[in-house]
């Protein structure tokens, strides 16, 4: 008798611990699909109006430089502000990777944003080739 | 017990002062309106004489300025709409009431929107009209007066132009044939055809006597114009707005308005034209907007700056209109085809999101065309705004609202 409840003790532990493992395999995979789940709508948006803003930030900056003006000064000053996008974005960055998240999935997110109207196989081609 | 509170005091405060301190956001947007030209509103207060500016307002409630009797400047600007007329297209002589009940009445209708008339003749606010028919920004005063324009102050060669206008204050009839010449001696005659009649009226005559230092005998339309110009410095300038204390008081605002002024000074490109102390550059830019109406150039043309200029460069160029109270004064655009502010965002930056081309004939098609070609000059060409920045720019133009003079 004393042998079998002894057994069953044991039993109980691997269990648990068996159960541990498990969860602690499964869980985290859970959670972070689920953040994705939520976060990946403002994510893909905070990555574009990054990337829309540093994009007008360059061009601003380009025609200064080829046609100095006030009003070329006027752009580039308008396109400073318009960075504030970027900071919305790497704060964003900061608060999904404090629950959680690492670049990986972060980088899901952005490359299913940028590849978002990538019809077909042409469209991936150009995002992805090396140009020298 | 004492020491205790202290210590929670001391505490509570540290613990306050990152939600206190100015944000970025903040202080980004502070620093744009002060680049971009925004003052103190006394600032722009110009000097004007306040027995004039009393008189004036007789004046510009008074239908003796109307050849035909049967308008006067107060029934097209008006406090319920921003002093404005809440229609899209001025509805001026023989009109009946105001609003839609306006628009029902035979009135003559004009080509184009009217104007608000906030900031008018304040400093530095020296062009006037949709098209800048009156213009003292290069130190003289340029007019349809050519070289015999009758005041070096532009506001008061403005108040000239209404009473001589078809339409707008000149019923249209056989007696009023004769001024289709239009030249300056016919608009000399209606002038002086006003100024008799005020000269005849005593409420009127005897205080603008006194006002102008001149016996009443002598007044003419210069002085009827002079107290008209110090009524509507009086009456229509720049007060204290949500803005202004965000600004120099250091108050908040809104996460909505904070993202619009952001948007407004930054990605928008509003501030490019809408700068200075109007939030006006006051020089003429063009905006797609559709056309209402028959046009100023007929057929739903209206060539704006062109007509005066004569530079191809200016056609579909407007002056760039003032901000304040704008949220009051719909419809909007030089024929009021936009009915609502958001529209009329949406229109500056993204103008085929408001045009149905399917519905135009070939005409008003090419016209968009010429249109978006003159456009594709502008700063604020084809920016990307979604309908929730257009909800963030309107509510931060809500915060250059404020209200008209209540102690008159």
């Amino acid at each position: 008798m004393r042998s079998i409840s002894l057994r069953s003790s044991w039993l109980r532990y691997a269990l648990v611990l068996a159960g541990g493992v498990v969860i602690g395999q499964i869980v985290p995979p859970l959670w972070t699909w689920g953040v994705i789940l939520v976060a990946e709508p403002s994510y893909q948006e905070a990555t574009y109006h990054c990337d829309r803003s540093m994009r007008a930030h360059l061009l601003a900056k380009q025609k200064l430089e080829a046609a100095p003006s006030a009003e070329s000064v006027r752009d580039l000053e308008a396109s400073e502000i318009a960075l504030i996008d970027c900071q919305d974005y790497d704060l964003m960055r900061k608060r999904l990777m404090l629950v959680g998240l690492d670049e990986t999935a972060l980088s899901y997110m952005a490359l299913k944003a940028i590849e978002a109207k990538a019809t077909d196989l042409q469209d991936v081609i150009e995002i992805h080739e090396i140009r020298y | 017990m004492k020491s205790v509170t202290r210590v929670f005091l001391a505490i509570a405060l540290i613990c306050a002062a990152p939600a206190m301190a100015e944000t970025m956001r903040e202080a980004v947007l502070r620093k744009a309106a002060l680049e971009n030209g925004l003052r103190p509103a006394e600032e722009s207060w110009p000097d004007f004489e306040p027995e004039k500016a009393a008189v004036g307002k007789l004046l510009f409630e008074s239908e003796l300025l109307s050849l035909t009797r049967n308008v006067s400047c107060r029934n097209c600007h008006l406090d319920e709409f921003g002093s404005a007329d809440g229609l899209p297209l001025g509805h001026g002589a023989g009109g009946v009431g105001k609003g839609v009940e306006r628009m029902k009445s035979p009135a003559g209708v004009l080509s184009r929107n009217a104007l608000a008339l906030w900031g008018r003749g304040g400093i530095g606010f020296d062009v006037f009209f949709w098209d800048g028919r009156v213009d003292a920004s290069s130190g003289a005063v340029r007019s349809q007066f050519g070289t015999m324009a009758p005041s070096d102050d532009p506001l008061v060669v403005t108040a000239h132009l209404p009473p001589v206008e078809f339409r707008e204050m000149i019923g249209e009839s056989n007696d009023t044939e004769w001024l289709r010449q239009g030249d300056v001696n016919a608009a000399a005659r209606v002038h002086q055809e006003i100024a008799r009649r005020i000269r005849e009226t005593p409420e009127i005559a005897e205080p603008l006597s006194e006002a102008s230092g001149l016996d009443v005998e002598q007044l003419t339309y210069l002085q009827i114009a002079e107290a008209i110009a110090a009524f509507i410095r009086s009456e229509f300038r720049l007060r204290e707005t949500k803005l202004h204390r965000f600004v120099f008081e250091l108050q908040a605002l809104t996460d909505q308005e904070l993202a619009g002024g952001l948007l407004f000074y930054g990605r928008g490109q509003c501030a490019a034209c809408h700068s200075g102390p109007y939030f006006s550059d006051l020089r003429f830019h063009a905006i797609p907007f559709a056309q209402f109406g028959f046009g100023f150039n007929g057929f739903g043309i209206d060539y704006g700056r062109y007509n005066f200029s004569q530079d191809p460069q200016d056609r579909y160029a407007f002056r760039t209109p003032p901000l304040y109270n704008v949220t009051k004064t719909a419809p909007y655009s030089h024929s009021g085809v936009e009915p609502d502010l958001a529209g009329a965002i949406r229109a500056h930056v993204d103008p085929l999101a408001e045009i149905d081309t399917s519905q135009l004939s070939a005409l008003d098609r090419a016209e968009v065309y010429q249109k978006i070609a003159r456009w594709s000059l502008e700063p604020s060409y084809a920016v990307e705004l979604s309908d929730a920045e257009i909800a963030e720019l309107v509510a931060f133009l809500a915060t250059l609202d404020y209200d008209p003079e209540q102690d008159r």
